[in-house]
């Protein structure tokens, strides 16, 4: 636990002092941000937002496979001209949290 | 009589039929003229009260024929009932008169009243009201046209939008006058006036018609004697008004979601698998308590990376701290550095130098990324190896080559996709001086250390301490480890690998259980020029610096020495080199075969030169000048004759071998101030990894003239002009067509 933990935290803090990130977070699964960089308005805003293109997307992946095995949503990358929103949804089948950061282009 | 008769009602009809008949009955004669029937045209009968014994003929064929002359007459006809008087004809024609009178015949001609005021009787006056019976009274609604009457109504109904009350006025007045006249009608019947009755009928008639006028007109006001009802009269009606009332309507939510079949299959899913889990940790747990938890080797790791760790974190349930969390940081770290270096990205997978298009015998190198962790500053790349398996995966060495400075070491895995952090990073005690991936197994990494000591690290375990290591005393080396090898041996069942070191030996290690055994395999001795044995009558040990197994015959290496002699030895033959390879003036610090070419390999050395030979001749067949000390040598793994060197000046050198041997395709300043220490292509892209003496790995990629797979050689009419130098020897030269057809020339048959 202890490694993981660290392992998890450290990339965290990584994934942060990239350049460009504005910000990360994460989401559980009803929409309530837990772990968040930036201020609390704008981490539900993001987080309900979010959440909804979520869950949207997995029913477009899952409806558009036709064959026996499950597709399932990996990530998505909203690309838009001022940030770049890159979200890996439901990664955790127990709880279901959802990683989310936004980054600037550079 | 053409008067609308349609307001009439039919009861007023028949009352007025009969007062008629009544009225106009003196003595037989004809009915008078009484108001029309209902319908126009008479086809009405006409109902008659028998009051005389006259013959009933008479009355209706009259009656018609007064009304309307040219209405249509029905023809009368004669009725005699069976118990009709017989009458003689003298006795029908008499004449009977009749009188009719309002007197009521029942009435008392003197009444006689009691009087409570004198106490007696008294008798009353028979008053002409008492004795008047009224049989019927009925409105008539007819006037006469040329009534002053009627006119006066005309004239009203002109003014009938203006003056509404004067109207309702004159209504009023007219039913008065015609009530009265009616009245009069009635005590005076004798005069039987036809006229009279019929103006009285207009007149009526006039009224009413005005009065419906009225009554469409919507803005008089109809004073209604027989219906109305003053406000005052009436008692009090509320109109009931609805009146509601709203609460505050509860704060609502709007929760949307979608479901499908898959969610429901999911839900049902997860749920038994919930329940698979939770049977398996009871059962477990019942185990565990039981036989007490064992201790978990690093070997049982080796075939089950990465469990262990994840059953802890479970059972200690830190919820946002799981196996899956990390896989997901992990690829949203990559994602991001990706997007933080979109270019770069873009660049290596999409990239070409437009400029080669325009020179041919060029090519360039483009910058990628920078490699660097903190841990490795002040340490030397002494090892690069690319992954088999994952080809954006490599692992680097990092040491000192430096005698006097020797520290600890520390072997990295980097991703092409995370170049900010390495995957992986385990530190050894003392410089990693080479490493290697197993072919197979390709989470498994060997590791010659400066010390002596070899390692095996699993890089999918994030245990700091190796799977293997040497011990002192058992086999290990006592110089650095300048290489190790796994064995690609598919029937063995225990893994091997082979290390050279500075102290001259060659050994075998296999991994059993959970030690390694090594098995020596051969000593390497000097040799001198002359191919003779020392004088000390046993060989003197010699520094091997590096080497290099064949591509196809597993059992053929080569070890490039300090001297700089390169042997080519067999792990079948260990006590003889199977040829040695004299040309390099200091050691050869790289020696590679050729991945094609069975008999071509290449030596890199600090004697500022690349030599390129073939296996049966003792002499290089090539030597490139560089220009300063080589640190390593690369072929390409996508053509037989492409290879990089990288020197210490901190340029790589590229050459074509198939296009032209004197000038490097390339030769390019990578990094300033630094000396390049390793070269490695990447087996599928082209990517050219170079490290140097800083820690950092710089990677590059090929451009396309330099990524020219050989063409297989055909015969060329003309020739190639080589020059070869053997350092310090004379000089021959010698025209060849192809470089292939001069190994063949020169070699004679491949061993």
């Amino acid at each position: 636990m202890g490694d993981i933990a660290l392992v998890v935290d450290e990339t965290i803090k990584r994934i942060c002092s990239h350049k460009g990130v504005a910000g990360v977070m994460i989401v559980n699964g009803d929409g309530i941000p837990i772990k968040s960089n930036l201020d609390n308005a704008l981490t539900v805003q993001y987080a309900s937002l979010i959440s909804l293109l979520v869950s949207k997307t997995r029913s477009v992946v899952k409806q558009l496979d036709k064959s026996k095995d499950d597709d399932e949503l990996q990530s998505i990358r909203v690309q838009s001209k001022k940030h770049e929103i890159v979200v890996v949804p439901d990664f955790d089948k127990a709880h279901e949290y959802t990683l989310i950061i936004v980054q600037n282009h550079s | 009589m053409k008067t609308a008769s349609k307001t009439s009602e039919p009861k007023k009809e028949v009352g007025a039929k009969d007062a008629a008949g009544k009225s106009a009955k003196p003595g037989r004669s004809p009915l008078a003229a009484s108001k029309p029937s209902a319908t126009a045209g008479g086809t009405a009968t006409v109902t008659v009260r028998r009051l005389s014994k006259d013959a009933p003929s008479q009355p209706p064929a009259e009656a018609p024929a007064r009304r309307a002359p040219e209405a249509v007459v029905p023809p009368a006809e004669l009725v005699k009932p069976d118990n009709q008087l017989q009458l003689t004809e003298s006795e029908l024609k008499e004449d009977i008169a009749r009188m009719l009178t309002t007197a009521i015949p029942d009435a008392p001609k003197a009444a006689v009243r009691y009087s409570y005021k004198e106490q007696a009787w008294r008798p009353e006056a028979a008053t002409l009201t008492d004795s008047v019976m009224m049989h019927v009274s009925c409105d008539g609604w007819l006037l006469h046209h040329t009534a002053d009457e009627t006119r006066r109504q005309e004239r009203l109904r002109q003014k009938a939008v203006t003056s509404a009350a004067a109207d309702a006025a004159a209504i009023a007045h007219a039913r008065d006058t015609v009530s009265q006249e009616q009245s009069q009608v009635s005590t005076a019947p004798a005069e039987g006036q036809p006229e009279v009755s019929r103006s009285i009928s207009r007149k009526a008639e006039a009224a009413v018609g005005t009065s419906a006028e009225e009554g469409a007109d919507p803005n008089t006001v109809l004073r209604n004697q027989f219906n109305f009802s003053e406000r005052g009269a009436q008692t009090a009606s509320h109109p009931p008004r609805e009146r509601g009332t709203n609460t505050e309507a509860p704060p609502v939510v709007s929760v949307g979601g979608s479901t499908s079949h898959w969610v429901a299959y999911d839900a049902y899913l997860a749920d038994q698998e919930r329940q698979k889990a939770a049977e398996a940790e009871a059962k477990s747990k019942a185990a565990a308590k039981g036989a007490g938890r064992p201790a978990e080797t690093p070997r049982d790791a080796l075939d089950q990376p990465g469990s262990a760790d994840d059953d802890a974190a479970e059972r200690d349930g830190s919820s946002l701290h799981t196996p899956a969390m990390r896989d997901a940081a992990k690829v949203l770290e990559r994602m991001s550095s990706q997007v933080a270096q979109l270019e770069i990205a873009m660049d290596f997978k999409y990239w070409d130098d437009v400029a080669d298009n325009f020179r041919q015998d060029e090519g360039t190198l483009l910058p990628l990324w920078k490699f660097f962790t903190d841990r490795a500053r002040r340490k030397q790349v002494t090892a690069l190896a690319w992954n088999p398996e994952y080809s954006d995966l490599f692992a680097t060495g990092y040491g000192s080559f430096d005698y006097h400075k020797q520290g600890s070491g520390l072997v990295a895995c980097f991703s092409l996709k995370n170049p900010g952090h390495p995957e992986y990073h385990v530190h050894t005690p003392s410089g990693v001086m080479s490493l290697d991936w197993h072919p197979q197994h390709t989470s498994l990494l060997a590791v010659g250390c400066y010390d002596g000591s070899v390692k095996v690290f699993d890089m999918r375990v994030r245990h700091s301490a190796p799977l293997y290591s040497s011990v002192p005393g058992h086999g290990q080396h006592r110089g650095p480890v300048w290489g190790v090898r796994w064995m690609a041996a598919e029937t063995a069942k225990a893994r091997m690998f082979i290390s050279l070191a500075a102290d001259g030996r060659i050994v075998m290690w296999s991994l059993v259980k959970d030690k390694l055994q090594h098995e020596d395999l051969m000593q390497l001795a000097a040799v001198t020029e002359a191919g003779a044995r020392s004088d000390l009558g046993r060989p003197l040990p010699a520094a091997g610096v590096c080497f290099d197994f064949h591509k196809t015959a597993d059992h053929l290496f080569l070890v490039g020495t300090e001297e700089g002699a390169i042997h080519k030895c067999s792990t079948a033959y260990s006590s003889e080199y199977l040829a040695s390879f004299q040309g390099h003036a200091m050691a050869a610090y790289a020696a590679k075969w050729n991945h094609k070419h069975e008999r071509a390999f290449l030596t890199a050395s600090p004697d500022w030169s690349v030599k390129l030979w073939s296996d049966g001749n003792p002499q290089a067949i090539m030597s490139f000048d560089l220009g300063s000390p080589v640190g390593d040598v690369a072929w390409a793994p996508f053509s037989s004759t492409v290879f990089a060197a990288a020197t210490e000046d901190g340029k790589v050198h590229v050459y074509d071998l198939a296009q032209d041997t004197s000038t490097p395709r390339c030769a390019q300043l990578v990094v300033k101030a630094a000396n390049l220490t390793r070269v490695a292509f990447n087996p599928k892209h082209p990517v050219l990894l170079v490290g140097d003496n800083k820690g950092f790995i710089n990677s590059f990629k090929l451009s396309p003239n330099l990524r020219k797979p050989a063409v297989p050689p055909k015969a060329a009419k003309g020739a190639l002009f080589l020059k070869f130098l053997l350092h310090g020897t004379g000089k021959v030269i010698v025209t060849v067509s192809t470089v292939e057809a001069f190994l063949e020339l020169d070699a004679g048959p491949a061993r």
